[in-house]
């Protein structure tokens, strides 16, 4: 294998850094700190890897971000060209030595923990350069807190402020997205039950329920405000409207498309309704469902901020910190709410996918997995 | 009518009719175009026999077994099966049916594939499971129970779809093609699996196909079909003797009706 040209220009980038001014007055600070440890510890990995062997380059990405990492560790005053060098120089090796390693052909001889560690790794190194360049840049140009916040001034709210934005996200997540969600996914389901079960209902229903679908809900948030109150119960019944529609359209969809043959098959046996429903239509709609699953779970999150944004009720929730924060120029806690509320989503999205690969694992989607 | 095949073991074949065909049309009409596809048939099927249908592609081979299953209505005629109609005999399970495509539930596994009809008529779980597989291990499937229909080659699916259709030990087995997607060998050992069941059950079966040797080789009768419109051209007795074994496939007498087969299938034309 060759070794890394990519890797060994943006070390001698990091090189450079040492011998240029670090800080826009001062140099000595970042040599001893960034500089030393990282620019040795890359070139060692450097050695290993020119080897060429997949550990050795996988090594050179954590190596990497720690030192871009160090570089960030001088906070006053912007960063003078040694400061860019190192910096930029630190992120394009790992950034390298990531995409080098998610082209290495996996090697039948080593382990399952190497193996699952090159799959984590360009997964897992992304959002940390991303990160990183966020931080670079702002601590790289001394950007005030009160216009673009740091990753470390989101991180200090999080830390010293958790209670708060624990009880919010309770309130978000709990009150309003998973009650709402709850309830929008079992009325949906079975008015999409009663919908498949009747021509009249499909004909009628049906192309209403699409129109209903396009309709920006979130735009009727202050009506649902003024019937339901200014607290959580009016977000949460934008949420039930916002499950409440993809789960009707895609339970009908999955209870009505069955292919006619597996519908023959059970005539054949002399089935009754209840037995074709449960043992083929239900089944049948099951990946339907959890496609309308995945997709309400996205539009909830953002119907729910948007609605904390339009019906201000007493100050709790992670939308409404978003827009009471923002409106005094606290842009951490603005970062930290959304960072949160993020994070929770992706969790429920990823447990939703879970299960559905539990449930749906035989559905054509999965198959190449599972073959 | 029909005699009793004068070499067929005895005791268990009478001479109740199972399916009775009279006058049967079939018309499909789409958007206007009419189609013939099965025009003024008349057939019975006597209890216990092992009856073929045989013809060209389109000559309504699978619109007959259709319409015994009461999966359509008749345009025309009359349709009597096990003595009751169409429907009836549905309602009563009184037939299995094989499908000329596999049909497999593809969020079920092997055995529970197998395991379908019995779960729709209440049989006991454990009991369900027993015969299950004891089924897959007939059509050469003890080993698959659990993977997934998809995992299985297209001559694999079809076997299960056959052990499905045998779960129920239906006293009247309808066939659309079954053997279709096998390759040769696979299929010569299914042709002897299926008269070996046969032979023990005496289940009545109608089994469509394209093939002569194996029509000639399974069936005590052969109907043999032309199509434009689809009508039945001839039936053709096959008077081998049962029980039979591959040696029977090189008879001079096998050699004939394959011929007189083949002569009856040219002169619909
Ligand atoms: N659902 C349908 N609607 C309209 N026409 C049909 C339908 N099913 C079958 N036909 C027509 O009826 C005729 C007989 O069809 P059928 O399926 O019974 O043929 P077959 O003998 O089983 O053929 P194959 O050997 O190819 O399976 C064909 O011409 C076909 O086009
Ligand atoms: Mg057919």
């Amino acid at each position: 294998m060759k070794p890394i040209w990519s890797a060994l220009a943006a070390a001698l980038m990091a090189g450079l850094g040492l011998v240029v001014p670090y800080g826009v007055d001062d140099r000595s600070l970042g040599v001893a700190v960034a500089g030393l440890p990282g620019t040795l510890l890359t070139a060692l990995v450097l050695l290993l890897a020119a080897t060429g062997r997949a550990p050795a380059v996988a090594l050179l990405i954590p190596s990497g971000l720690a030192g871009a990492l160090l570089a960030l560790l001088r906070l006053e005053g912007g960063g003078g060209p040694g400061y860019w060098l190192l910096f930029w120089g630190f992120l394009l090796a790992s950034l390298a030595a990531t995409g080098r390693i998610s082209l290495v052909e996996a090697d039948p001889d080593e382990g399952p923990l190497l193996q699952r560690l090159r799959g984590a790794i360009p997964a897992g190194s992304v959002p940390l350069v991303l990160l990183l360049v966020w931080q670079g840049l702002v601590v790289g140009f001394e950007v005030p807190k009160g216009i673009f916040p740091g990753v470390h001034h989101v991180v200090e709210v999080l830390t010293q402020s958790y209670p708060v934005l624990l009880n919010d996200s309770y309130v978000t997540f709990v009150k309003e997205v998973l009650l709402g969600f709850g309830v929008g996914l079992l009325g949906g389901f079975l008015v999409g039950v009663a919908v498949a079960c009747s021509t009249l209902l499909q004909r009628g229903f049906l192309p209403l329920a699409a129109a209903f679908g396009a309709v920006p809900i979130v735009g009727l948030a202050p009506v649902l405000g003024r019937a339901f109150g200014v607290d959580w119960e009016s977000k949460a019944a934008v949420v039930v409207i916002v499950t409440f529609f993809p789960v009707v359209l895609n339970t009908v969809q999955g209870l009505v498309l069955v292919e006619p043959l597996k519908l023959e098959l059970l005539q054949a046996y002399g089935a009754k309704p209840w037995g074709i429903f449960r043992k083929l239509r239900l089944p049948n709609a099951l990946p339907f469902l959890f496609n309308a699953l995945k997709l309400a779970v996205v539009l909830s999150v953002i119907s729910v901020i948007v609605a904390e944004f339009l019906i201000p009720g007493p100050p709790e929730g992670l939308g409404q910190r978003i827009s009471l924060s923002a409106r005094r120029g606290a842009y951490d806690v603005v970062f930290a709410a959304i960072f949160l509320s993020s994070a929770i989503s992706i969790s429920i999205y990823g447990l939703l996918s879970l299960l559905e690969r539990r449930l749906t694992g035989w559905h054509s989607s999965f198959r190449e997995e599972g073959a | 009518m029909v005699e009793p095949r004068p070499s067929a073991p005895t005791g268990c074949e009478g001479t109740e009719v199972v399916i009775e065909v009279d006058g049967l049309s079939m018309v499909y009409s789409e958007r206007g175009a009419e189609t013939v596809a099965l025009q003024d048939a008349n057939l019975s099927v006597l209890n216990g026999e092992f009856v073929s249908l045989i013809g060209p592609s389109g000559c309504g081979k699978t619109t007959l077994l259709r319409l015994v299953a009461d999966l359509i209505q008749p345009t025309s005629g009359r349709l009597e099966v096990a003595g009751k109609s169409p429907r009836q005999a549905r309602l009563d399970r009184e037939y299995g049916y094989v499908f000329q495509a596999p049909v497999l539930y593809d969020w079920r596994t092997v055995l529970k594939n197998v395991m379908l009809p019995l779960e729709i008529m209440g049989v006991p779980r454990d009991e369900r499971r027993l015969r299950a597989a004891r089924l897959l291990e007939r059509v050469g499937l003890s080993g698959f129970h659990q993977q997934y229909p998809w995992q299985l080659s297209g001559g694999m699916q079809q076997r299960v779809s056959i052990a499905r259709a045998l779960a129920f030990d239906p006293k009247l087995l309808l066939m659309d093609e079954p053997f279709g997607a096998l390759d040769e060998i696979t299929r010569e050992a299914m042709n002897l699996e299926l008269l070996r069941i046969w032979e023990e059950t005496r289940k009545t079966v109608v089994f469509v196909t394209h093939s002569i040797p194996e029509a000639v080789f399974l069936s005590g009768r052969i109907v043999v079909m032309t199509p434009r419109p689809g009508k039945i051209e001839r039936v053709v007795e096959v008077d081998l003797p049962y029980p039979r074994d591959p040696e029977t496939r090189e008879s001079e007498r096998f050699f004939e009706l394959a011929t007189e087969v083949r002569e009856a299938l040219r002169g619909g034309h």
